[in-house]
C-alpha cells in the first residue's frame, strides 16, 4: 500500500506492505541508522519513536497506522534544543542510560515532558496504545505511577525507576524555566 | 579533511539472508536449491575463492560449511536478492537434508563430538600441597560453582553493507576489531588488503558480540558483492555465547580462620571451537588465585569442546567468574570460622609474594580502607550478625521458609587488557603525531566516539598542552594502525596508558626535533606488570543486602554499597554511570531482581589517589557483585547456591535441601 507520512521532518510517500512494522520500515526503507533494535514485538522497548509526539514501540506499529502521521526518530530529535534539557538532566543527576537504551529512554522522557508541559499539538490519530497516558494540564502535580508506567515502555534495566523519575523531574524544571523565559 | 563517505545508494542493493543448520551435529547429505533467476545470488562454500575459514590467532573456524555440522545455526548458505521479503520467501524453498549421528543405517559412524578435551590442562601451583595439608587440625570445605549461559539475548540488528567502487571494497559494519575484519576478508576473497576499507559503524556490545560475529557476516557479504558485482547488505542479529565454566574448590583452613591451602580444578566448555584458550586460562588464574596468602595452591584448568556455538569473550574472559568463586568461597570460610566476612578480610587480606606472579597489586591498605568504608556505610556488621542470628533462630517468615534476608561483602582488584604473556596477539599499537600549529593526530583502530575518547583527549591536552579542538583522528579511508581487539576494557584501561606514554616520548623530543614528531607505542612495551600476568592499581569493595520474596521466591536486592579506590579519575560522571550500569546489569544477569522500593539505592564512593592512570574496575565490579549476591543468598536461604544465573528452581531446591 501507499502511505503518505512525515518522518524526521521529511514528507515521504512509502510503498510498503500494510502490516510491515514501523521499525523495519525505518531500517529498510528509510535507512535510519540510529534504530538498530528489532525484537519482533517482544516489547524490549529499544525501538521507541515519537509518533505524533507520543512515544510508541515502533516494532508493534503496522504500516497502515502511519497514514498522515508524523514520526520523529532519535536521529532527528538528538539535534533539537529539547534534547538538551534531557541531556542536562542526565548530567545533573549523575546518571546516563546505557548506549543501548539511550535513544528510547530519551524519547520516552520527551513524550512525558510534552504531556506535562501541555505543548503537544492536536493529535490527528486516535491514541496509539491502550495504556493510560500522562494526563495533560497537570503543571503542579506529577503522577509518579503514570510516569513509571510510561517509562516502563523501555525494559532495559540499566537504571532504576526512581532514578528515572528524578531525571524526569529535573528535565521538567529545565523545560518550564525555558518556557518562562520565552513568555 | 576527508568527507565522510555515505553508505551505498539503495537502487541496486542486494539484501541477504544467511541460511544455517537446523541440527546440533551431523552431516549435510543434500542441499536442494530452487531454480533462481537473475534477481538472486546464492553464496555457498564453493563460491569462496580464498580460504573457507576465519582465522583467529592460532585457531580457525569454518566460514560456510558444506559437509559437517558442528553446532546449531552454523552458516551453510547465503541468499541475496533485491528485497528482503522476497529473499526470505525464496530461502524457505531451499531444503537441506542432514544425517544425524546415532541414527540407524550405514551412516551411523559419523563422529559425535559431545564433550571432548582440547589439550593438556593448564596448571598453576606453588607450595607443597602434601605437607601444607598434613596438619590434622585443619578443616576443609569443598564447593562447586557453575557459570553457564544465561537468558541474555541481543535484539539489535546488525547491518553490514559491502560495496565495490573504484577497485576498492568498502565495508560498512560495526566491529570491535577492524584489522581482523580486513585480514579475514582478504583471505576469504583474495582481495588485496590495501584495497579493503572498513567504515566503522557505531555499536553497543556489552558482551563482545561485535568481536568475531560481524567478521563472518562481512566475509560472506564480501564474497556475494564480488560475485554479483553490486552492493550487498546483510541484516541480522549477532549473539555471543558464554562459555560454560565449572569451578571446584577445596580449601584447607585452621579453626582460627587462617587459610592454609587450596586445590582448584576448572572445566571450561568453549563450544565447537576453542578460541583464545591460552589467554582465558591466564584470566581465570588471575581470578582464582585469592588475595589472601596461602601456603600452597594448585590450579588445573581443562578446556573442552562440545556441539554448541563457539564461546569465548562474554564481556570478559573468565576473570569475573573466577573472582566470584574466590570471594564466595572465602565468605563461607569466614562464616565457618565464626567471623563476619568484613572482620575476616581485615585480618587475613595481606600483601604476600604468593600472588605476585599473577597480579601486581596496589597497596593492601587501600583495599582495607575501602572494605571498612563500605562496611561502615552499609552497617554491615550489624546487619550480617542480625540476619545470621535470625536465620539460626528459625523465625518463620512464611509457610514456605524461614527468615529470608541476607547481607554480604566482596572485594577484588580491577584488571584490564590482555595478560603480559599473551604473545600471539598483534602488537596493539597507537600512534600520536604532533604537527605544526599544535595540531595533534592520534591514529588508532579503536572507535573514536564515546566517553573513552574524552579521556584520551584530556591526557593529550594535559601532557602536550594543546587544545582539545586541535586533536583529530584519521578517517576510515586512511591507513589505520591495528590497536588490537577492543575488549577487556581496553578503551579505558590500556589505551590511556599507551597514549600517555606516546605523549611523554613526544615531550622529550619537542623543541629539539623539527615537527612533525610521531611516536608509536606498542602494548608489549607497557611495563606495568613486570614479572606478573597483570598489574592493578584499583580496588573494589561491594556490600549488598537482599531478601527473598515470600510469594514469588525472587531474590530482591534492597541496597548496594560500593567503595572504589582507584588512580586518576578523568570523568567522574561517566565513571559513576558505568559503575551503576555494571552493577545493575550484573545483578540482573545473575538472576537478581532490584527492589522497586523508593529506598533502593546504589551508593557509590570513589576515592582517587595519585596521578597514575587506573586499571579498569568493571571486571572486578562484576565479580564482586555476583560473589556478594551468592553469599547473601546463601545467608538468606541457609544453603549454598552452586549455579549462576540463579533461577526459581535453584532457590526452591536450596530451600528443600535446607529443610
Amino acid at each position: 500500500m501507499k502511505i503518505e507520512c512525515t518522518i524526521d521532518g521529511k514528507a515521504l510517500s512509502l510503498s510498503v506492505n500494510s502490516n510491515k512494522p514501523l521499525s523495519l520500515i525505518l531500517m529498510e526503507d528509510v535507512g535510519n541508522r540510529t534504530l538498530l533494535c528489532h525484537c519482533k514485538g517482544k516489547a524490549c522497548g529499544n525501538c521507541i519513536v515519537l509518533l505524533n509526539d507520543e512515544a510508541v514501540l515502533s516494532c508493534v506499529i503496522p504500516a497502515f497506522r502511519l497514514r498522515n502521521a508524523t514520526v520523529t526518530t532519535f536521529e532527528s530529535y538528538q539535534k533539537t534544543r529539547q534534547c538538551r534539557d534531557i541531556e542536562r538532566a542526565y548530567q545533573r543527576n549523575g546518571n546516563t542510560p546505557c548506549p543501548n537504551c539511550y535513544a528510547s529512554k530519551t524519547l520516552i522522557i520527551e513524550s512525558i515532558l510534552q504531556s506535562l508541559t501541555n505543548i503537544r499539538p492536536n493529535r490527528v490519530n486516535i491514541p496509539m496504545m491502550s495504556r493510560p497516558r500522562v494526563p495533560t494540564n497537570m503543571e503542579d502535580t506529577l503522577d509518579e505511577q503514570v510516569i513509571i508506567q510510561e517509562l516502563s515502555l523501555n525494559t532495559c534495566q540499566c537504571m532504576h525507576m526512581s532514578e528515572l523519575v528524578q531525571i524526569v523531574e529535573t528535565a521538567l524544571t529545565f523545560r518550564r524555566r525555558k518556557r518562562v523565559r520565552r513568555n | 579533511m576527508v568527507d565522510k563517505r555515505e553508505p551505498t545508494n539503495k537502487a541496486n542493493l542486494l539484501h541477504g539472508i544467511v541460511i544455517s543448520s537446523a541440527i546440533d551435529v551431523g552431516k549435510i547429505t543434500e542441499i536442494k536449491v530452487p531454480p533462481l533467476d537473475n534477481n538472486y545470488v546464492l553464496v555457498a562454500a564453493r563460491d569462496i575463492q580464498g580460504t573457507n575459514r576465519v582465522r583467529v590467532l592460532d585457531n580457525a573456524t569454518t566460514l560456510l560449511t558444506s559437509s559437517q555440522v558442528s553446532y546449531r545455526n552454523q552458516p551453510i548458505l547465503a541468499l541475496f536478492g533485491y528485497d528482503s521479503e522476497s529473499v526470505q520467501l525464496k530461502s524457505r524453498e531451499i531444503s537441506i537434508s542432514y544425517e544425524e549421528p546415532f541414527t540407524e543405517g550405514p551412516s551411523a559412524n559419523i563422529s559425535s563430538k559431545s564433550e571432548q578435551i582440547v589439550s593438556v590442562p593448564y596448571t598453576y601451583r606453588y607450595g607443597n600441597m602434601e605437607t601444607s595439608t598434613s596438619d590434622e587440625t585443619l578443616l576443609t570445605m569443598e564447593r562447586t560453582y557453575r557459570f553457564s549461559g544465561n537468558g541474555y539475548s541481543n535484539n539489535n540488528i546488525t547491518r553490514i553493507t559491502v560495496d565495490i567502487e573504484d577497485d576498492k571494497l568498502h565495508v560498512y559494519m560495526p566491529t570491535q576489531w577492524p584489522a581482523h575484519v580486513r585480514e579475514t576478508i582478504s583471505e576469504v576473497t583474495t582481495f588485496p588488503k590495501k584495497r579493503i576499507v572498513i567504515h566503522r559503524q557505531p555499536f553497543y556490545a556489552p558482551h563482545d558480540e561485535m568481536l568475531l560475529g560481524p567478521t563472518h557476516l562481512a566475509s560472506i557479504a564480501a564474497v556475494a558483492s564480488i560475485k554479483a558485482q553490486c552492493p550487498v547488505e546483510l541484516q541480522c542479529k549477532i549473539e555471543s555465547h558464554r562459555p560454560d565454566i565449572t569451578i571446584q574448590r577445596k580449601s584447607w583452613f585452621f579453626p582460627d580462620g587462617k587459610p592454609q591451602a587450596e586445590e582448584i580444578s576448572v572445566e571450561v566448555d568453549q563450544g565447537s571451537s576453542p578460541l583464545f584458550t591460552e589467554e582465558m586460562s591466564n584470566q581465570l588464574i588471575a581470578g582464582l588465585v585469592p588475595i589472601y596468602p596461602l601456603e600452597a595452591l594448585s590450579v588445573s584448568i581443562t578446556f573442552m569442546t562440545s556441539n554448541s556455538p563457539p564461546a569465548h569473550f562474554f564481556g570478559d574472559l573468565g576473570y569475573c567468574d573466577a573472582l566470584t568463586s574466590s570471594e564466595s568461597q572465602y565468605n563461607e570460610v569466614a562464616k565457618l570460622t565464626g567471623y563476619t566476612s568484613y572482620a575476616w578480610r581485615l585480618k587475613f587480606a595481606s600483601d604476600s609474594t604468593s600472588h605476585l606472579p599473577v597480579i601486581k597489586f596496589d597497596k593492601f591498605t587501600r583495599l582495607k580502607e575501602a572494605i571498612t568504608d563500605v562496611s561502615t556505610r552499609s552497617d554491615f556488621q550489624r546487619k550480617s550478625a542480625a540476619y545470621e542470628m535470625q536465620s539460626n533462630m528459625k523465625v518463620r517468615l512464611s509457610t514456605f521458609f524461614n527468615y529470608s534476608r541476607g547481607a554480604a561483602l566482596a572485594c577484588g582488584s580491577g584488571i584490564s587488557g590482555f595478560s603480559s604473556e599473551c604473545k600471539s596477539l598483534p602488537q596493539q599499537s597507537v600512534q600520536v603525531q604532533l604537527n605544526p600549529n599544535n595540531k595533534v593526530e592520534c591514529n588508532t583502530s579503536f572507535y573514536t566516539n564515546g566517553a573513552s575518547v574524552g579521556i584520551w583527549k584530556q591526557i593529550i591536552c594535559e601532557e602536550l598542552g594543546v587544545e582539545k579542538g586541535n586533536i583529530s583522528f584519521p578517517s576510515d579511508e586512511q591507513e589505520l594502525l591495528d590497536s588490537g581487539p577492543s575488549v577487556l576494557s581496553a578503551n579505558s584501561g590500556r589505551m590511556p596508558q599507551q597514549i600517555q606514554r606516546a605523549c611523554i616520548q613526544i615531550k622529550e623530543k619537542r623543541f629539539v626535533q623539527p615537527l612533525p614528531i610521531c611516536e608509536s607505542v606498542l602494548n608489549s612495551r607497557m611495563g606495568g606488570a613486570k614479572g606478573s600476568l597483570f598489574a592493578s592499581n584499583s580496588w573494589v569493595a561491594l556490600a549488598l543486602e537482599l531478601e527473598i520474596q515470600t510469594v514469588t521466591l525472587h531474590p530482591v536486592v534492597r541496597n548496594v554499597w560500593v567503595s572504589i579506590s582507584t588512580g586518576k579519575v578523568f570523568d567522574e560522571h561517566a565513571l559513576r554511570s558505568k559503575i551503576r550500569h555494571t552493577i545493575v546489569s550484573t545483578l540482573h544477569e545473575g538472576g537478581a531482581h532490584l527492589s522497586s522500593d523508593k529506598s533502593f539505592s546504589i551508593d557509590i564512593v570513589i576515592k582517587e589517589e595519585g596521578d597514575q592512570i587506573s586499571s579498569s574496575v568493571t571486571s572486578a565490579l562484576k565479580g564482586a557483585a555476583t560473589a556478594a549476591f551468592l553469599s547473601a543468598l546463601q545467608q538468606a536461604l541457609g544453603s549454598h547456591i552452586p549455579k549462576v544465573p540463579v533461577t526459581g528452581e535453584i532457590i526452591l531446591e536450596a530451600m528443600r535441601e535446607n529443610k
